[in-house]
């Protein structure tokens, strides 16, 4: 991240927030994607927090640190979004998946699918943990500075995410097992 | 059943899939935006901003720094035994001349000091003030910050304000240490200020009045008997110092005055030259 960009963007440089968010952009979209786990959200997301960084730039004080205060204005878009349409969420019906024969096994479209259930089951603090620590490979302590929390919350919610996403795995896993007995 | 281990190559795996890039459309829309999306600036960095007038630099350097040295200083000589270093020699050529009008307006609160009188004259190289007309309020709540660089440099300022919106304010000259109280709650400022400019022109003194308005030791708002504004380079006008900065009021809010007051190290022994003085107070 060129920090010279960074600069003349905190003081109102629009080319160089321009060139800074083409990068950015794709990043906090990707990260967006896998937090919010649907295309529209994240575009929306992706947007707010890019605009979120435009306007709070000036009071970033350390430059050099651009990249994980961008992560911190994204999980709060995502925050917002999931807000917006948690209502439209609790409206939608349902509908239970086919259940995998019992020939696929734990086959990487099941993992994948329970994942996926059992990821949308958490909070988005705790998706973010997840994302920003095994997508993004940070620190458990850059974690927590990226999000602006405690190191300790950070762990607690990445153990919670992950044994629920365990959880999710084992219990695809179970009539898979059961039918393996029988 | 599935290992930690493995859960995590899974978890690993499955958020590596599907990289996608930011539509145009949507980075376009950000971009579109930007004109009309001013940018969030801290008071102070609005002093740093060129195009705020030297004028109004001074005027507000000048206000700053004669209230919280008028306060830093009068509860500095005010302790009991004459306490404190002797008044420093004024500058032979000041830059800014401060009227002798300063009034300390006291909390409202039923278990606030009194004002009292400030017994000792202090002049410096940018302000003075005449105690004889100079009120202070009492603080209840030493603290203290370490020395720093504020009010030497004016692009140090920003150190002052900042600290001021947290902690009240504070200032003493010599070290430079800082000091504070919650207990002030409006601190009004009236007096002349002259400038480089005015000495050439040979204009008089410009009188104003600055009132720094506290909420639970922070500043809550800054008034200005005068008209003017800031414009930012990215296009925003700030009037600011005309009313309550409601900008300046949502970073207040913020801001965690606990966790602020615990950046402070508490020197106890101001605690004890003011419990010492209140004690023998009528």
């Amino acid at each position: 991240m060129d920090t010279t960009l960074v600069v003349r963007a905190q003081k109102g440089d629009e080319q160089a927030f321009a060139s800074l968010a083409v990068p950015l952009g794709n990043r906090l979209h990707a990260l967006a994607h896998r937090i919010l786990r649907d295309i529209d959200l994240a575009e929306d997301a992706t947007q707010q927090a890019l605009l979120s960084v435009w306007r709070d730039l000036p009071q970033l004080r350390d430059p050099a640190r651009f990249e994980a205060w961008s992560y911190r204005l994204l999980v709060r878009a995502c925050y917002a979004e999931g807000r917006r349409t948690r209502r439209e969420v609790a409206n939608l019906i349902l509908l239970e998946a086919d259940e995998p024969s019992a020939g696929e096994g734990l086959s990487s479209v099941v993992d994948r699918d329970q994942l996926e259930r059992g990821f949308r089951r958490l909070s988005i603090d705790h998706r973010a943990v997840v994302v920003l620590h095994h997508y993004l490979d940070m620190t458990l302590d850059e974690v927590a500075q990226a999000l602006g929390v405690p190191i300790g919350t950070v762990r607690s919610r990445l153990h919670h995410a992950m044994r629920g996403l365990r959880a999710a795995l084992e219990a695809d896993a179970r009539p898979a097992a059961r039918e393996a007995a029988q | 059943m599935s290992s930690d281990r493995d859960t995590t190559r899974i978890v690993r795996s499955w958020l590596e899939d599907g990289r996608i890039a930011l539509p145009d459309r949507v980075l376009d829309s950000v971009l579109d935006q930007l004109p009309t999306t001013p940018q969030r600036r801290h008071l102070w960095q609005a002093w740093r901003n060129p195009i705020v007038s030297n004028t109004v630099k001074t005027a507000l350097a000048g206000a700053a720094a004669l209230a919280v040295a008028v306060i830093g200083i009068g509860l500095y000589f005010n302790q009991p035994g004459g306490i404190g270093p002797p008044a420093p020699t004024p500058s032979p050529e000041p830059t800014l001349t401060v009227a002798p009008t300063l009034l300390l307006t006291p909390a409202p609160t039923p278990e606030a000091a009194t004002p009292v009188q400030i017994a000792e004259a202090y002049i410096e190289a940018r302000n003075a003030y005449d105690p004889e007309r100079a009120k202070e309020l009492l603080a209840n709540n030493f603290f203290t910050t370490e020395p720093d660089e504020a009010f030497r440099d004016l692009d140090s300022l920003e150190l002052a304000f900042e600290r001021h919106r947290a902690f009240g304010f504070h200032y003493s000259d010599g070290d430079c240490r800082e000091r504070g109280s919650a207990a002030f709650t409006s601190v009004v400022c009236d007096y002349l200020w002259t400038t480089e400019t005015h000495r050439i022109s040979g204009q008089p003194p410009t009188p104003a009045r600055f009132t720094f308005n506290f909420s639970d030791g922070r500043i809550s708002g800054v008034f200005h008997d005068a008209s003017f504004a800031f414009y930012f380079e990215s296009g925003g006008w700030y009037h600011g110092f005309l009313a309550e900065h409601l900008e300046f009021r949502e970073l207040l809010d913020s801001i965690d005055p606990d966790e602020q007051r615990a950046a402070n190290e508490l020197l106890p022994e101001y605690f004890e030259l003011y419990e010492e003085w209140l004690s023998q107070q009528p």
